[in-house]
Formats: C-alpha cells, sequence, structure tokens
C-alpha cells in the first residue's frame, strides 16, 4: 500500500497554483478583509466578519459571523455548527452543514436551535435514537451473519488486549494512510482512496461492536447457545450502551469499544473461519 | 454404501442442514430433493445440529459420558450458525427488535416532548407523530445536504491538504511501522488461533 501510495505521488502532476484564496489548518481563521475567492479550513473555527465572494467550507470547525460578514457563494460545515446569530444567515448560496442532524432537527420541530433547553433534550433524544439504530442494526448483521460474529466474540474473548492494539495500530494506520493519500495525490485519486479508508473503517467498527455487544451479553447471560444470541447481543447492547450514556465515562468507554471493535474485525478477519477446506479433486 | 450415485459431500449436508449456502455443490438442495439417500444425509446432519443444541442445556452431563467432549462441543456450538429453525423462531428475535423498537419510541418522546405545541398536545396521535416526522424530515436534510455538499468539500479538503505535502510525506514515513507492527499483531494473533 506505501509502496502504491509512493508510486501514485510521483506521477501525479503537481498542486495547482490556484489554491483557495484563504486557507487553515488547525487554526482559528478570522475574515476581516475581503476574500476574492474560497475559504477553507481544516480542524479550524472561522470568524467571518468580511465579504467572501467563493464558498467556505469548513471540516471540523464552527462558522461564526460578525456584522459585516456576508458570503456570495455556498457554505458548508461537515462535522462542526453555524453559531448563533439574531439575524438572517447572510449567505447567497445554499447553506449545509452535513452531519449535524440535532441543528435540522431542531428546525423541523420549529425551535431555536440555539436554545439551551431544546439542544439538551433534544440531543439526549437523538442519541437514544441513535443507539435504537445500533441495536437493530447489529441484530440484522447478526441474523444474516450469525456464525462470522460468534467466531469474532470468541477471537476477541481469547485475546483481549491483541485487540485493543490491533485496533489502535489499525485505525492509526488508516488514518496515517488518508492523510497520506490526501496530501500527496491528486483529488481525483485521494477522494476516492480517502472514502475507501472511511468504509473500511466504519465497517470494521460497525462489525467488531456487534461482536463486542455479542461477548459482553453472553458473558452476561453465562449462555452460548446461538438459541441466545439475540437476546446475548441486546443484553450486551443494553449494558455499553447505558454506560455510553454517562457524561465523561460514556464517551471514554464508547470511544476505546470503538477501538477494539476495529481490532476484533481485523483480528477475526470479520469474522471468517480459521481454516479452510482443501478440496481434492 | 449409498444409493446415490453422486452423493453430496458431508460440508454441503451440513450447510443445508444450517440452511446456509452448499459449499461444493451448487445445486446440493436441488439434489437432496429428489435423491432420497441425500436427503437422509441432510436430515441426519440436522438431528446432529439439534443435539448439539440441547447438549450445553442438558443438566448434569459429565465428563465421560456419551457423546462430544464438553469443551469441544462447547466451541463447535459457539460458532455454528442458526439453524433454520432459530432463524424462523420470533421468540428468538421478537424481544430484542421490539427493545430497539421501545428505545426509538422513548428517544423520539424525549427529543420531541418539550417542542409540542398546545396545538399538538389536542391530539395524542399528532403529538407522537411530531418528533417522528421530524426526525425523519431532518435525516432527510442531512441526507440531501451530505449529498450535496460532498463533492465540493471533499475537493476544497484535497485541495487544502496538498498544500501541506510535508504531512504528507510524514505519514507516509509512520504509515509503515504502524503498518508492519499491525501486520505482527495479526500474524500472532492467527498463530495463536
Amino acid at each position: 500500500m506505501i509502496a502504491a501510495l509512493l508510486l501514485a505521488a510521483s506521477l501525479a502532476p503537481p498542486a495547482p497554483s490556484a489554491a483557495p484564496a484563504r486557507t487553515s489548518v488547525g487554526k482559528t481563521l478570522a475574515v476581516t478583509e475581503s476574500v476574492p475567492g474560497n475559504v477553507v479550513a481544516v480542524f479550524s473555527d472561522v470568524e467571518i466578519d468580511a465579504p467572501v465572494s467563493g464558498n467556505v467550507i469548513v471540516w471540523g470547525g464552527d462558522v461564526r459571523f460578525g456584522p459585516r460578514g456576508i458570503v456570495a457563494g455556498s457554505l458548508s460545515v461537515f462535522g462542526g455548527e453555524i453559531l448563533s446569530m439574531d439575524r438572517p444567515l447572510p449567505v447567497r448560496g445554499t447553506v449545509s452543514t452535513p452531519g449535524a442532524l440535532l441543528r435540522l432537527y431542531l428546525e423541523e420541530m420549529h425551535r431555536a436551535p440555539w436554545d439551551a433547553s431544546s439542544r439538551g433534550a433534544a440531543a439526549r433524544g437523538l442519541r437514544i435514537v441513535a443507539l435504537s439504530m445500533w441495536l437493530l442494526l447489529s441484530l440484522l448483521l447478526l441474523y444474516f451473519f450469525g456464525s462470522s460474529f460468534a467466531r469474532a466474540a470468541v477471537s476477541a474473548e481469547e485475546d483481549w488486549s491483541g485487540a485493543l492494539f490491533a485496533g489502535a495500530l489499525g485505525v492509526l494506520s488508516l488514518f496515517l494512510a488518508a492523510a497520506a493519500a490526501l496530501t500527496l495525490l491528486p483529488p481525483s485519486l485521494s477522494m476516492p482512496l480517502a472514502i475507501l479508508f472511511g468504509a473500511v473503517a466504519v465497517a470494521a467498527k460497525v462489525f467488531g461492536m456487534a461482536a463486542i455487544f455479542l461477548l459482553l451479553g453472553q458473558k452476561i447471560l453465562q449462555n452460548v447457545a446461538p438459541a441466545r444470541r439475540p437476546l446475548a447481543l441486546a443484553a450486551g447492547f443494553a449494558t455499553l450502551a447505558a454506560v455510553s450514556l454517562l457524561p465523561v465515562l460514556g464517551v471514554i468507554v464508547w470511544s476505546v469499544a470503538s477501538v477494539v471493535a476495529v481490532g476484533i474485525a481485523f483480528q477475526s478477519r470479520f469474522g471468517t473461519p480459521r481454516m479452510k477446506v482443501a478440496v481434492h479433486a | 454404501m449409498t444409493d446415490c450415485v453422486r452423493p453430496l459431500d458431508p460440508i454441503d449436508c451440513e450447510a443445508l442442514a444450517a440452511s446456509d449456502a452448499p459449499v461444493f455443490a451448487s445445486d446440493a438442495a436441488a439434489h437432496a430433493a429428489g435423491c432420497p439417500a441425500c436427503a437422509g444425509a441432510v436430515e441426519s446432519a440436522r438431528a446432529l445440529l439439534t443435539e448439539l443444541e440441547g447438549v450445553l442445556e442438558a443438566p448434569g452431563r459429565a465428563h465421560g459420558s456419551d457423546g462430544p467432549d464438553p469443551d469441544l462441543s462447547s466451541r463447535v456450538i459457539r460458532i455454528r450458525p442458526f439453524s433454520r429453525r432459530e432463524l424462523r423462531s420470533p421468540a428468538l428475535w421478537a424481544g430484542p427488535v421490539a427493545f430497539s423498537g421501545v428505545l426509538f419510541a422513548a428517544g423520539a418522546l424525549i427529543a420531541g416532548a418539550p417542542a409540542l405545541s398546545a396545538r399538538e398536545q389536542a391530539g395524542l396521535g399528532l403529538a407522537a407523530a411530531a418528533p417522528l416526522v421530524g426526525l425523519f424530515r431532518a435525516a432527510w436534510r442531512a441526507l440531501a445536504d451530505g449529498l450535496t455538499a460532498a463533492p465540493g468539500g471533499w475537493h476544497a479538503l484535497s485541495e487544502v491538504a496538498r498544500s501541506e505535502s510535508l504531512v504528507g510525506v510524514a505519514a507516509l514515513l509512520l504509515l509503515a511501522p504502524a503498518g508492519f507492527a499491525l501486520s505482527r499483531v495479526l500474524a500472532r494473533s492467527r498463530r495463536r488461533g
């Protein structure tokens, strides 16, 4: 994979000189003078207090408007928020906040997205709805790939530390590979590659989390019979979900479980059997 | 001896018994349907699976008795697929699925309850439906948002990232030891298995 990335990077054309007019990585970006092009920020907050003639695209940061701030193009905020203001958004194009379900939900319910009491209740409710989706998805996967999850659970039980280590290294490797692809390859190559790495990480997490639910439930019920798998999965899920709702500790536990989940998926090769049957003619 | 000129592989018999796809003969199910000898073999495999299902639950079971060793049978039971009966049994699946439904409804109510207006509260059905409708509309909008903004967003991210090529080289250099360590960890766990 590394050799392929190096080869592709060496063959790729250099980065175009027409870079976005204002960019920032990891530092708050304050727009106080007119910007003729786009504003792009990664892991940075953006404060717009001057006209921007292009688009504003923010990854992993919040956007705040000052009294002179106006965007002629579109505003896209990935994994962040558009912070409160007491006037309509001064954006001529479209405004999108992919991944920010809470703001859209509050808008649909005709509630002010910045109302703290509404946000708290709605966020808790949406979290529980998301957890119910987790359980339903895990049950569906268990229904169609029952023995794969059982094998993955056995594998995890035999080597917890190995699963944690494999998960940490797996997440790190995928992150580094995506970062290398994004920074060294042209968009036509880097985008599909980054999406592929992301998809592998998501698939591994979903598979591994269901295996953790199953293993935890089997421990709670002290029964590993296939007929008890759905109940065991629900019991394990209920335990982990309840912990995940605790402040601070819940986030830590769920994050560690996610890393272990990726490790379980890689370690068990998504629950494929360890031995293959040789076919002799 | 079997009366069949093309007897099914025992693994295919077990696969059919567990409602899985056959490994060797793709037409194993059709063949078994028309061949009494192979249908008998599948039935035997199904009986064995049923027997294994009950091994762990059997009271007073001890070492030295007939049948598979408890440790081995436990391992076989743990990783065997669901039988056809288990897949179709509402008693197995209804509880967890209902739990998921209850959780969904509770979440939707918590998310929506403070927003119910007097007019909405006048009708219980409408009151219950309001947060669900809001949730589905918001989810739909979030999906549409993502699909609309993703191409431009990705392109912008890539443009910014390419101006930081030093980060890419550093990531590539770190990827080598991380990937090597991952492969060693996975190889070690496979050796253990």
